[in-house]
């Protein structure tokens, strides 16, 4: 409903960039989608959907950079809050990975969950053991180096 | 059943550019994998043969074939620019043929025509309701009443009349059939396309502004417009064959360099992402989200 609204407001922007209270509402409207956004956020992370929750957020932070909005205290709280949760769960993610020794699905993780990695705790802990997933990625890429050069690889037609 | 056995050393240029990659994403020091500077399953460009039949080469003309082809080729996964000696030979057959015919009908057309004429206008049977009319018309002081004698008056009328003129009728009907088949073992495949467009336009040089008839010239198929549409669409025939093609060498295996080439053309290919799960715990399509991303 927010972002039918939004759409239509920001349109009324660009046919009279002079129309004041156009304006207001975008960013009204914008906020509005934010502090709803973060609820909802809240009760997937509380419905144990972490995952979804994370998800959310991370978008939620994507369209933040391009609203460029002040928030009130209350928001910024909150949002702290599931960045702290959203980190932790992020943490767990990364770590599972890390066992399995798959260092590229953690940069896939590093890649879906990026603002929240550079917002909260989550950064920390993947520079810590970047060195490592370095280490580990050396040592696919030759084997994988070593098996192309060892193999011979065939065409064939109806073998 | 003889089966025929054919098989050409394949050079491992797909899976080395994964393998650099790879090495871009994790900043890794990279070992150059050593390739040939030929790949001998592809080509420098395609050795077009044609044989195009024009029934009226004054009219349809599928002149730009051989550079549309060629353009295409080289879009398609099979170009190499390196495999300088080695070219695909393909043979591009067909017809195109364009057959108007015309004949005359005899159009008729109606029109409402104006004439004037005294009447005599017999008040006595008129209604209550018409003489009233008469006397708005005529003044209040001509008052009329059954005695009164039948006026004469000019009065317009319209007769319908009606008037033929000739029309020429076109028909036109083009033909274009074309195929194309690779004279190489590692292709099997041919591919083909067939067009009718067909119009009927009428023309006539007749005015009569009374019943709105004015000269209508014919509007014929624009010759060009059908021989660039032919092309176009045979030309994205050829892609559309060359990724089959290429799908059908490369996405039945689980060997290394046939997954990466499998997975330029079929990305969802169930071979290709078991690869990439395995070998980097994601999927082909996360994986190329990364290196993107990385570019970036």
């Amino acid at each position: 409903m927010y972002e039918e609204a939004l759409i239509k407001f920001e349109a009324a922007v660009i046919k009279d960039p002079s129309n004041t209270s156009a304006k207001t509402w975008v960013q009204e409207t914008r906020m509005n989608i934010i502090d709803k956004g973060l609820l909802e956020v809240r009760f997937l992370r509380m419905g144990n959907n972490k995952k979804a929750a994370a998800e959310k957020l991370e978008n939620l932070l994507r369209q933040q950079e391009k609203f460029q909005l002040v928030y009130s205290a209350a928001i910024m709280s909150t949002q702290e809050k599931e960045i702290l949760e959203a980190s932790h769960y992020i943490t767990q993610v990364i770590k599972q990975a890390q066992a399995e020794n798959m260092p590229t699905a953690i940069k896939l993780i590093e890649y879906n969950y990026d603002r929240i990695i550079a917002a909260g705790s989550a950064k920390n802990f993947l520079y810590s053991i970047y060195p490592e997933l370095q280490k580990i990625a050396q040592k696919q890429y030759d084997i994988f180096v070593a098996s192309l050069d060892s193999q011979s690889f065939f065409f064939c037609r109806s073998c | 059943m003889i089966y025929l056995l054919l098989a050409w050393i394949v050079s491992r240029f797909f899976s080395a550019e994964v393998a650099e990659t790879f090495a871009s994403i994790w900043k890794l020091k990279s070992k150059p994998v050593t390739l040939k500077k030929e790949d001998p399953s592809r080509f420098s460009g395609l050795k077009i043969e044609e044989k195009i039949n024009n029934t009226n080469p004054l009219v349809i003309s599928i002149g730009p074939i051989r550079a549309e082809l060629e353009k295409a080729f080289q879009r398609s996964l099979f170009y190499f620019s390196n495999s300088h000696n080695n070219q695909l030979r393909l043979f591009v057959i067909g017809n195109t043929s364009y057959r108007r015919d015309e004949h005359v009908e005899l159009i008729r057309a109606t029109y409402q025509e104006a004439y004037t004429s005294w009447e005599y206008i017999d008040m006595s049977h008129s209604s209550w309701e018409t003489m009233q009319a008469e006397q708005k018309k005529y003044g209040e002081y001509k008052a009329f009443s059954k005695n009164t004698p039948p006026t004469r008056e000019l009065v317009t009328r319209y007769r319908t009349k009606e008037f033929s003129y000739p029309m020429t009728v076109y028909k036109e009907n083009y033909d274009v059939k074309l195929e194309g088949r690779f004279e190489h073992p590692q292709f099997n495949t041919s591919f083909s396309f067939s067009d009718s467009p067909k119009n009927k336009t009428k023309s006539h040089s007749v005015t009569m502004v009374e019943a709105c008839v004015y000269p209508v010239s014919a509007s014929f198929l624009n010759p060009k417009k059908i021989a660039d549409d032919s092309v176009e669409k045979f030309t994205s025939k050829l892609a559309e064959q060359l990724k089959e093609d290429w799908i059908a060498q490369y996405c039945n295996s689980f060997q290394t360099e046939a997954v990466h080439r499998c997975s330029r053309a079929a990305p969802f290919d169930k071979n290709v992402n078991l690869w990439y799960q395995k070998y980097f715990g994601v999927d082909y399509e996360d994986f190329k989200k990364i290196t993107l991303n990385h570019r970036e």
